[in-house]
């Protein structure tokens, strides 16, 4: 104990002002720490120059791997004057795996099934480090106006994108509903 | 003593195979200097990180240019490459990126790991060392030029984690607190003041935040003040208005003693030895700059003494040269007092430069001396000249006069003859007229003085006729006076 008590003075001496700032030192190296630090750099891009119709931030509970993010729909589209909920949730070895997307609100889209999962190569085989919330969410944009008929999640939307260009619209109005943030 | 913990270094993680190393060894040293139980690390013993500097870490005092950014961890580059599709990324992240696909992540294009890359522009290499980073370690303000800030970061930064001193223990602890060999960081004690169990790392945290018994009441002033690491005495001894205090100028013999919120007040008000105890440290301060002068005259005295010790010597020797070589020249030297004159007087000259000088200035005057004599002479010269062709040229011009006083002379002399001639001719014609005589020798000589005469009509000008005349004088001549022909032919 005598031992002890003398790390103790001795330790204490230099550190008196420094012990707040130890947290950091001690801090653990996860797995996910270039995940969340790439994320922050994200979130500082998009708060800095966000892009017109898209936004994202960090979920509220505070996990920086958990976004939640709104698409405006696009002028001339069925969307139009449509706002649309997405959530992400990134894995932990983001950028090199693509985030799992899903709107929130429900959406009539020939590429979007009724729990909200959307099918975009981008987002699955078509991933690559290079993409970014941001980008992502503009080609998601981008998806609404152009939609990939040929590999429908939602074969009734996909016919009626062509056919009947006036109940899509009805049905996509049907099916839109704001949706309460979490 | 715990046996030697060679196995320790075992259950390294892999990543810290490098830094172990250093680590070893200097555990090993510290094994056999253990006999104390607790030793002081010194600079030798720094303990090298065992976490690589994470450069995604770094934040950077200004922002960095939009080409210098990863587009996959979107930092700055960190030892970047180049794919043969000419996208730049960080090493780590192009490689990371291919292990799951092996496509450029910018356009797809096929690329093969580490075969195809190729070096980045050195100019690029560059503005990323120059760039302003901050230290990446929490608590630690450090901001220097990229590539200095890794020795930073493995060698001095305080807050680098480094590993723990117990050996065994994996942990990592912030270098600044390693300051007890042996001790692990991560054990549980109990804090010296309330009891509770408190591991070492967190003892600061818990002492300053937590620990209600860290605190006590100063028995002068009551406030609550910290007792960890005697900075109750110090508040005593420095702080507290309340406990007893001497005044500042007590060496001046101010014997107040009060407390010390008094003796503030004491001191402000002015003390009456206030002037002394300022007159004091003056004299002191005084004393001290007097010291330091007599110390840097002293040295100063004996540099100039060494120097002008060599600079005799040197000069002893340059004279010595000179003089000889001014007696080796007496012989042949028309004017050898001149050249040895500088020695003659028996200056001593400073050094070798100034008798140079010396020379080349006497030198100088001596060719100005020799310039004037040049400038002179010439002037006599040219002036004498101008004084004989002066002469010269009032002779011509004496003997020009008298040449055209002559040809005047010669003019009239002429005219008078051809006026004589004329006549005569005017006679023998009138003679022949009035004789009418035949006869064929006459009528030729009619015929040819009938020409001469038309001739001599015509030219008016004496000069021009002359040649033309020229045998006539001689006709003339014969029958003018002789005294006159004599004058011509003199002519």
């Amino acid at each position: 104990m005598s031992f002890a008590e003398g790390s103790q003075g001795t330790a204490s001496g230099s550190l008196q002002s420094n012990n707040n700032k130890l947290g950091g030192t001690r801090k653990p190296v996860e797995p996910g720490q270039n995940a969340v630090k790439r994320l922050q750099t994200e979130l500082m891009q998009l708060m800095t120059s966000p892009a017109p119709g898209v936004s994202a931030f960090p979920s509220a509970d505070g996990n920086l791997l958990s976004w939640r993010a709104t698409i405006e729909g696009p002028v001339d589209t069925p969307y139009a004057g449509l706002t649309f909920k997405l959530s992400f949730e990134f894995p932990s070895n983001y950028p090199y795996a693509p985030p799992t997307v899903l709107f929130r609100t429900p959406i009539y889209h020939p590429n979007v099934d009724f729990s909200g999962r959307i099918c975009l190569d981008i987002l699955k085989d078509k991933w690559t480090a290079a993409y970014n919330t941001q980008t992502v969410l503009l080609s998601l944009q981008s998806l609404l106006g152009e939609p990939n008929n040929s590999s429908p999640l939602n074969g009734e939307a996909a016919e009626l994108w062509d056919k009947d260009p006036a109940l899509f619209k009805t049905k996509v109005l049907d099916r839109h509903k704001d949706i309460e943030d979490d | 003593m715990p046996p030697p913990n060679t196995p320790v270094d075992g259950t390294t993680t892999p990543r810290s195979t490098q830094p172990s190393q250093p680590a070893q060894s200097s555990q090993s040293s510290q094994s056999a200097s253990r006999p104390a139980s607790s030793i002081i690390m010194d600079a030798s013993q720094v303990k090298t990180a065992v976490v690589k500097m994470d450069y995604q870490a770094i934040d950077y005092v200004n922002p960095v240019d939009e080409t210098l950014i990863c587009p996959i961890c979107r930092t700055a580059f960190h030892s970047p490459i180049t794919t043969p599709c000419g996208h730049t990324f960080c090493a780590k992240c192009i490689n990371r990126a291919l292990e799951r696909q092996r496509v450029c992540p910018i356009d797809r294009q096929p690329v093969d790991k580490t075969r195809d890359y190729r070096p980045i522009p050195l100019i690029i290499k560059e503005q990323l060392d120059r760039l302003e980073a901050r230290c990446p370690n929490q608590g630690c303000d450090y901001v220097c030029a990229r590539e200095n800030l890794e020795a930073h970061y493995e060698r001095h930064c305080e807050f680098t984690p480094v590993r723990c001193p117990k050996p065994g223990c994996d942990k990592l602890v912030a270098r600044h607190l390693c300051s007890i060999e042996g001790q692990c960081m991560h054990e549980t004690t109990n804090c010296d003041f309330c009891l509770k169990p408190v591991t070492f790392v967190d003892l600061d945290a818990h002492w300053e935040q937590e620990c209600e018994a860290a605190f006590a009441t100063c028995p002068d002033c009551g406030a609550s003040v910290s007792v960890v690491n005697n900075s109750m005495l110090k508040h005593i001894q420095q702080d507290c208005p309340e406990a007893t205090a001497k005044c500042t100028w007590e060496g001046a013999g101010c014997r107040v003693t009060d407390k010390r919120r008094l003796v503030r007040e004491h001191e402000r008000n002015g003390c009456m030895y206030e002037t002394v105890g300022r007159l004091l440290e003056q004299q002191a301060e005084d004393r001290k700059i007097i010291q330091d002068l007599t110390r840097r005259l002293a040295s100063l005295e004996a540099v100039r003494d060494t120097r002008r010790r060599g600079r005799r010597r040197d000069s002893a020797a340059t004279i010595n040269d000179r003089s000889a070589a001014a007696v080796a020249a007496d012989g042949t030297l028309a004017n050898p007092a001149a050249s040895s004159a500088p020695l003659a007087d028996g200056t001593t000259w400073e050094s070798p430069h100034n008798y140079m000088l010396a020379q080349f200035e006497r030198l100088e005057s001596q060719m100005e001396e020799l310039r004037e004599m040049v400038c002179e002479m010439d002037m006599r010269q040219s002036a004498s000249f101008l004084h004989h062709s002066q002469q010269v040229a009032d002779r011509f011009l004496e003997l020009g006069d008298k040449v055209g006083v002559l040809s005047m002379h010669t003019k009239w002399l002429l005219n008078m003859q051809y006026m004589q001639r004329n006549a005569q001719l005017r006679a023998a014609n009138a003679a022949s007229l009035t004789a009418g005589a035949a006869g064929a020798g006459n009528v030729g000589l009619s015929g040819s003085s009938d020409g001469g005469h038309h001739g001599g009509e015509s030219s008016s000008g004496a000069g021009s006729s002359s040649s033309e005349s020229g045998p006539r004088y001689q006709l003339g001549g014969r029958r003018g006076s002789e005294g006159r022909i004599e004058t011509l032919t003199r002519l």
